[in-house]
């Protein structure tokens, strides 16, 4: 059987796949620079003669998997929206997913984001880059004045979700002796005591919060949930961290609290519109760290999802129960 | 929505060329953007050259790009209740056309 990846895949990754024999075709978009939408890939597919595909952006709906006889699809996304579920499993095609891929990833640049806004080194950096030069102990009072941030210890975080990735922030914040509190309808106390976090509600959350930052799914419930009433809610010290996603969020509205002061900063991953490029409004503005969702971009993210879809490939092709299928329904069939 | 209504936002659209972010963008582009919308049953073409609208108008052409999604959808764009890539992902907004193209449009819609 014959494998085409699309997705970035670990060397070990591939050495699994080659171990329980296939034949593997490895062009990851990072080295082709190619995306296929639409039906571009069915041609990619049919003329290769491939069984299964593991991507990473690459649409595989409808038109794709009706025309091609596919095996297998792997995407190495937590939830692919890329994939369509139901043209898979019509055709009885398991779809497998790489969930948790990149936690701690995300977790740890949320820290990074937290860190750096609290001790301005961005700013700091900014600030060296643009030929500053200190002529007279002033120059130096002002770098001083400029660059003067704040400790974590004894501030307090709001958490909005609770889920795995912010789960992940709270342990790691827990060393920084903050105060933790969180916002999120589903979680249970259980999971809070683990954190020593305590509930309550959104409005509570962004009135005492000195950092708030958002690890919640991208819903019709948390779409817009954070807008100008809720950013005037905020001190006017504290700091905000989306790296979950834009549409939690009214762009607008927080641009509007950034740039008058409603808050003092951000520092933001996710946005309306990516790829983020030069373009990007939030660059304009100095209380703003801009990274071009970046969250899960680090080796270790691609080693787990490497890992973990050639680890369930290789079950479903031993006949065993992949861990990560989002179909199962259609091993159920098989089973039968 | 009219189509009349729908070609005053897209000519609105094409105020955005004098964007200097928008003009770098589209420089020395000339290609031409199907509009499809079918709750109301209407096609508009906008023919781009080199950061510049150069026609618009209702029909079908030969174009190197075509977006279809309801006029509604369009509207929620332009007013930035919506935006492009969002409604993508949702399915609520289909293209064809090759990717350099398809970000450039994304840029030109939001």
């Amino acid at each position: 059987m014959k494998v085409l990846i699309t997705a970035p895949f670990s060397e070990s990754g591939l050495k699994l796949l080659q171990d329980a024999g296939l034949e593997v075709q490895h062009e990851s978009w990072l080295e082709t620079g190619k995306l296929y939408l639409g039906d571009k890939l069915l041609p990619v597919i049919k003329e290769g003669g491939f069984d299964i595909v593991i991507v990473e952006g690459d649409e595989v709906k409808e038109e794709v998997i009706d025309g091609a006889n596919l095996r297998v699809i792997a995407s190495a996304r937590d939830n692919p929206n890329n994939v369509s579920i139901s043209a898979a499993t019509a055709k009885n095609i398991p779809v497998i997913g790489a969930p948790g891929r990149n936690t701690i990833a995300v977790a740890e640049l949320t820290i990074t984001l937290m860190l750096s806004q609290a001790r301005r080194i961005v700013t700091a950096d900014r600030l060296l880059k643009n030929d500053f030069m200190v002529d007279d102990y002033s120059d130096f009072a002002r770098m001083y004045m400029t660059t003067t941030g704040f400790e974590l210890h004894g501030r307090t975080v709001g958490i909005i979700g609770l889920g795995k990735i912010g789960h992940e922030v709270a342990k790691r914040l827990q060393a920084f002796g903050v105060e933790i509190i969180v916002f999120d309808p589903y979680v249970p106390q259980e999971r809070l005591n683990e954190v020593d976090a305590k509930q309550v509600s959104l409005e509570e959350l962004l009135r005492n919060s000195d950092i708030v930052t958002v690890h919640c799914p991208p819903t019709d419930e948390t779409k817009g949930m954070l807008g100008a009433e809720q950013f005037g809610m905020m001190k006017k010290s504290a700091i905000f961290i989306n790296t979950a996603r834009a549409s939690i969020t009214d762009e607008y509205a927080l641009r509007q609290a950034l740039e008058s002061g409603t808050i003092a900063g951000a520092g933001l991953d996710v946005f309306s519109m990516e790829p983020v490029d030069c373009d990007n409004e939030f660059l304009e503005l100095e209380n703003v760290i801009v990274t071009p969702h970046i969250g899960g971009n680090t080796v270790d993210t691609i080693e787990r999802q490497s890992m973990m879809i050639a680890r369930d490939i290789g079950a479903i092709l031993k006949g065993d129960r992949p861990e990560n299928v989002l179909n199962p329904e259609v091993l159920k069939k098989e089973e039968t | 929505m009219t189509k009349d209504e729908i070609l005053a936002q897209l000519k609105e659209l094409g105020t955005r060329f004098e964007d200097p972010k928008i003009q770098r963008r589209f420089k020395d582009f000339h290609k031409t953007l199907q509009f499809i919308f079918p709750d109301i049953d209407a096609q508009m073409y906008m023919k781009i050259g080199d950061a510049e609208l150069v026609e618009l108008a209702e029909g079908i052409v030969e174009a190197e790009m075509t977006v279809t999604m309801d006029s509604t959808v369009f509207l929620k764009i332009m007013d930035k209740s919506e935006s492009p890539m969002a409604a993508y992902q949702a399915g609520k907004l289909k293209t064809k056309g090759e990717v350099p193209d398809l970000l450039k449009l994304q840029k030109l819609m939001l």
